[in-house]
């Protein structure tokens, strides 16, 4: 019987802990997440990372010939950490936060690039 | 029995977060954008705010569309039974505040700028019909018979019976500053209904209300004269902003190489060829930006910032032919050139 407890016990904190940081993530203020990075590979799209401050991630993208770059989110910019490219060119390269800059890794066929939310400027609106 | 005891346990954890969950959003006040697009004053125009209350929030956008579709109603020329239409086809009348206002204001501006800018230009506008479908180069003799009805002088205006009263066969348009007062208008509205975040773009005149929702400034590009639209060859930066520009690639028709753009010369009757392709004025209210951007066009770099200077609270950009950019001393922190294909002269 005992046992039984501590095991619905752990179960019940599980149950709370869950519960708690869902509804606490489902609190952030989406409206700060201005910046988009866009990771795409032989041209398409396949990752659209929201920078915000609070985002935190290490991904590792595998590619043909098993190819592979691990890139970092970190404090609102993305930066490649590792990749297999002959120079390190794309580690080089460091971390990016603003919409006219890019990372490219050509072996991985790997292109990062930093949307706004309105598109591709830096602007909200233009006078013409 | 002890299961009982815990699922009690669970449940009652389970409702404290989701009501501390609800309250702390309440207190968070989830603040959207809400956007509006729509065509009027021969333009398209878009409003977006932020707001953390919804119904007020379209409300405001709403009153928004509601105060431009008013006062193109009362001031277009291209509207058979405007006041301004009918202004001109009787060549007097009473008209509302709000015409008063604004023909009141155009007046002080053609002053100002010695009827460089004058919106009796009208049967100007008219004859070379640069932005309809039947644009053509006028005749001297056609041109020097415009030119004859344009003076700002003989408009006269009696306050306290709201009464304009035009010059011999003088006809009022006033294209070049009504966009300007209708942006300040929507401001109004906007803050009456509580919206202290956001933006108003009639077609390229663009005014700010307070600084985006995370607290940041907005960005607002000035359009690249050479390039294509939403190119822009700086950001202007600030709060409660208007910012307006009048540039040669807006509405013109060519001809044999040559191009004829909108903004008219009064003195010589065809279009300013006074070196500048854009300028850019940076001002409180919509109304004086309208106004100024034109006259600082058709008066050049030299002459066109001495006036500004002389203005407070006003700050210009100015775009040449040869792809240099001369700006009013206090701009400063206001203005980043972005393009370097383009040179700033200090």
């Amino acid at each position: 019987m005992k046992k039984a407890d501590k095991i619905i016990g752990i179960i019940a904190i599980g149950i709370v802990i869950f519960w708690g940081t869902t509804t606490y993530f489902f609190n952030q203020d989406i409206s700060k997440n201005k910046l988009i990075a866009i990771i795409k590979q032989s041209g398409k799209v396949i990752k659209r990372i929201p920078l915000g401050k609070e985002e935190n991630k290490e991904i590792k993208i595998i590619g043909e010939g098993n190819h592979y770059n691990i890139i970092t989110i970190k404090d609102g910019s993305v930066a490649v950490v590792q990749g297999d490219c002959p120079h390190s060119e794309c580690v080089k390269m460091g971390a990016i936060n603003k919409t006219r800059q890019v990372i490219a890794c050509i072996p991985n066929k790997l292109t990062i690039s930093i949307e706004g939310e309105k598109g591709e400027n830096d602007i909200d609106i233009n006078s013409y | 029995m002890k299961l009982k005891k815990y699922t009690a346990i669970i449940i009652m954890i389970m409702i404290s977060f989701s009501i501390g969950a609800c309250s702390v959003k309440d207190r968070k006040e989830e603040v959207k954008k809400y956007k509006r697009n729509f065509t009027a004053l021969g333009t398209s125009i878009e409003f977006s705010i932020f707001s953390n209350n919804e119904k007020r929030a379209n409300i405001a956008l709403e009153e928004g569309q509601k105060k431009v579709n008013e006062i193109e109603g009362k001031m277009s020329i291209n509207i058979d039974k405007s006041e301004i239409s009918m202004l001109n086809a009787q060549g007097q009348g009473k008209v509302s505040e709000e015409n008063l206002y604004v023909v009141k204001t155009a007046l002080k501006y053609a002053a100002l700028s010695n009827g460089k800018f004058d919106i009796t230009v009208a049967p100007l506008v008219k004859l070379w019909g640069i932005g309809t479908d039947h644009p053509k180069i006028p005749s001297a003799e056609e041109i020097n018979k415009a030119k004859v009805l344009i003076n700002y002088k003989t408009v006269k205006i009696e306050e306290n019976n709201k009464k304009v009263t035009l010059g011999k066969d003088q006809t009022l348009d006033l294209g070049a500053i009504a966009k300007g007062y209708t942006s300040d208008e929507v401001r109004k509205v906007f803050l009456k209904n509580g919206i202290k975040s956001g933006f108003i773009n009639l077609g390229g005149n663009v005014m700010t209300i307070g600084n985006k929702a995370d607290g940041s400034k907005w960005n607002i590009g000035v359009q690249n004269p050479v390039a294509n639209r939403d190119e822009y060859l700086g950001i202007i930066t600030g709060t409660d902003l208007s910012v307006v520009t009048s540039g040669n690639y807006e509405r013109y028709f060519e001809r044999d190489g040559v191009r004829y753009a909108h903004i008219l010369d009064v003195n010589t009757g065809y279009p300013a060829k006074a070196g500048v392709i854009s300028t850019t004025i940076i001002s409180k209210d919509g109304i004086d930006g309208d106004a100024l951007s034109t006259t600082a066009y058709v008066l050049g770099v030299e002459e066109g910032i001495k006036l500004i200077e002389s203005l407070d609270g006003v700050d210009a950009i100015f775009v040449t032919e040869d792809k240099k950019v001369y700006t009013t001393s206090n701009i400063k922190d206001k203005f980043e050139l972005t393009n370097d294909s383009f040179k700033l002269v200090k």
